[in-house]
């Protein structure tokens, strides 16, 4: 075993994963002194290397920049198997991790998705409310540099963005003018993208191109918007280092971590304390692999949900074709409009749950022709391409609908017997199923959409249902509540089993509402770190 | 010069003639490419799509380009994706292309200071006339 100089041999805290949960969490922790170590198995990426600012942008992105981890099949990055799962999870391995590639929707949930049992009798009840939260989302919006608009009545006053909104452009004011016409509510959507400079962030140019890394360094990316700041502070980031076990001593508490470094050398971390922010898959894979004959059934498991309910929020998009140009490729993207207007549960629409409806730009020629995918061959090849092109690129609202999908035990990650990662560890696998309550809200929203688009003026409408799509919201699999026998962690994200080990990712969250997750992981995540710290004198530790 | 054999060229191109053909206003690929230059940074940007091209072209050889094309497109549409992600990404790089589809590419479009508030303006009165909708729930305090 080889040691690693520059780390502490005993680390206050062990931080698993250098994503956006993971780096505020050191960042935070650093920042009140602690000395912190995270390993992270991916490496820096910077702003050159994204394809957005380079002209095959559309094709870099098929492939060597897929947002899927198994089409792009770099070795940080480790498999899923999905055989069983009619959407496939996926995630991005690097300093900063998803948020490298997501759009940065920058969205908190509302305060009905901390009570669905008591408001709506499903699902289950988080053991904080949005209240308990409120402060942390404010604190995380001021950190990542949110352009928004405050007073949305969709929520509870008390939301500022700190810089204002982005330009909607042709598309947003084209779907806000048919949302005004029905009366139906939008908002300038918040993005954690910078429409000023904002300390370390630059402001955006509308490239487009947010989903395959922002080229001009405007896009909250937690490389950018926190480990410069847990490093000033003195948290040590280890990359390149694939953690494949949590270790625990005679007592049951988490004394660090196994890792394999690129060059396939074993490594050990110890550590009082333990945080494991390495994603809705990654932890629960990682609390799987750490099964001993303490914990038999995998780390934290007594509950036996370690890997349970796990929730992807399934998509479906509709898109309106416009005899006007829109520039539809104009950044950026990023959200331009939200509508909420469906967003609360109505049961007498036969489903429980709702949805955020989004507008986006849709890109270039090459997705132009994706979004006509389904269509015979004579009408989307040979000339039918030119007019299909002509017609539709730029001339494009792009409308994305995020469901809620409810909790369900059948929806699970679990080690796959056969599928390896880089190192020879077992990949995880997912199971999902698309519910019927998910599939009933889906049309229903897509028949909102389609109105909206019939109401602008629209064309042509086509819609893209949930298929063998990507989700990379990946929450519930460890899941938060004050009942051990019912849920992994508590309402701090404490292990009920181990009470030095956090897990601070989406895994944690009771239910997942149908907004994008970040805003609410990277709260709950600093909300336990500032626990962790005002608490860290009773903390029982191994050492 | 690309990785590709002139054999396979030949035949790349006959498949672009099915998949986007010259017609009044638009070029052949093989026209608008003529020296392979925009082919060859598309495969340079996923350098593993050559193998399967190569493996694709190489069961098209000799027949019928177009009933071939077709029937992938309906039976293994793994091997049409890739021969539709050589061609059309090849051909929307072209600069004569994007000009003649009106797309200028991804691009630093940096907005005027005002341009967020002007496309507001007329817009916004009725999104904030509209009064609070969110469902209150009962708070439970948990400090830390």
């Amino acid at each position: 075993m080889t040691s690693v100089p520059s780390a502490p041999e005993l680390a206050d805290v062990l931080v698993v994963g250098a994503g956006p949960s993971g780096a505020v969490v050191a960042a935070e922790l650093a920042g009140r002194g602690f000395s912190v170590v995270c390993l992270e198995q991916g490496r820096w990426f910077n702003n050159d290397e994204f394809p957005g600012s380079k002209v095959e942008w559309e094709v870099l992105a098929e492939r060597r920049w897929s947002r899927d981890q198994n089409v792009r099949r770099r070795p940080d990055d480790y498999p899923v198997e999905v055989s069983d799962s009619e959407i496939t999870p996926i995630m991005f391995a690097g300093v900063g991790g998803s948020s490298l590639i997501y759009g940065g929707h920058w969205m908190r949930l509302l305060p009905s998705d901390f009570r669905m049992r008591t408001l709506d009798g499903v699902a289950d009840d988080w053991p904080l409310t949005y209240e308990d939260l409120s402060p942390y989302y404010d604190a995380l919006d001021a950190a990542v540099g949110v352009s928004g608009l405050a007073g949305d009545p969709a929520y509870p006053p008390g939301m500022n963005p700190p810089l204002p909104p982005h330009p909607i452009g042709r598309v947003g004011r084209r779907a806000a003018m048919a949302l005004n016409s029905l009366g139906w509510h939008w908002w300038p959507a918040p993005n954690a993208i910078a429409s000023h400079r904002y300390g370390e962030l630059a402001p955006c140019a509308r490239w487009g191109t947010c989903e395959t890394g922002c080229p001009e360094g405007a896009k909250g990316s937690f490389d950018l918007t926190h480990w410069p700041r847990a490093l000033k502070s003195g948290a040590k980031l280890i990359t390149g280092a694939r953690v494949h076990r949590i270790t625990t001593n005679k007592r049951g508490l988490a004394d660090g971590a196994l890792y394999f470094d690129r060059e396939g050398r074993e490594h050990r971390q110890r550590a009082q304390m333990v945080v494991l922010a390495a994603n809705g898959v990654g932890t629960p894979r990682l609390l799987l692999l750490s099964a001993s004959t303490l914990f038999p059934d995998g780390l934290a498991n007594s509950s036996g949900l370690v890997g349970k309910r796990l929730m992807l929020h399934p998509n479906a998009v509709v898109t309106g074709i416009y005899e006007e140009d829109l520039q539809s490729w104009l950044g950026p993207a990023g959200q331009l409009i939200h509508s909420l207007e469906f967003y609360e549960t109505d049961l007498s629409r036969g489903f429980a749950g709702g949805a955020k409806l989004d507008v986006t730009p849709t890109g270039g020629p090459m997705r132009v022709l994706d979004l006509h995918g389904e269509a015979a061959f004579d009408q989307l090849w040979g000339p039918a391409v030119h007019e299909r092109v002509r017609t539709t690129l730029g001339h494009t609202v792009h409308w994305g609908i995020m469901a809620n999908d409810l909790p369900e035990e059948s929806n699970f990650i679990s080690l796959d017997p056969e599928l390896k990662d880089s190192d020879g560890i077992p990949a995880p696998k997912s199971h999902y199923v698309v519910s019927e309550n998910s599939w009933r809200l889906l049309r229903f929203n897509m028949e909102r959409v389609r109105e909206v688009n019939t109401a602008a003026g629209a064309i042509g409408i086509v819609d893209e249902e949930v298929g063998p799509c990507a989700a990379g919201h990946l929450l519930g699999t460890a899941c938060m509540g004050d009942d051990p026998r019912t849920s992994v962690v508590n309402a701090w994200g404490v292990s009920h089993d181990v009470p030095n080990l956090r897990i601070v990712d989406g895994s944690a969250m009771t239910t997942g509402g149908a907004v994008n997750p970040t805003a609410t992981i990277t709260a709950l995540a600093l909300r336990s770190a500032v626990q962790l710290a005002t608490n860290a004198r009773w903390q029982e530790v191994p050492e | 010069m690309s990785e590709l054999s002139d054999q396979e060229l030949a035949t790349l191109w006959a498949v672009a003639d099915v998949l986007v053909p010259a017609t009044e206003g638009m070029p052949a690929l093989r026209d608008a490419d003529a020296r392979a230059e925009w082919l060859d940074r598309a495969l340079a940007a996923d350098p593993g799509l050559v193998d399967d091209l190569q493996r694709v072209l190489a069961a098209i050889q000799g027949g019928d380009v177009s009933a071939t094309v077709r029937g992938l497109f309906v039976s293994v549409r793994r091997d049409f994706d890739v021969l539709a992600t050589v061609v059309t990404g090849t051909y929307y790089l072209i600069p004569q292309v994007r000009r003649l589809i009106g797309y200028p590419g991804q691009s630093r479009n940096p907005p005027r200071l005002e341009e967020a508030a002007e496309q507001l303006e007329d817009l916004l009165e009725q999104a904030t006339s509209r009064p609070s909708f969110y469902r209150p729930t009962p708070s439970r305090p948990t400090g830390p």
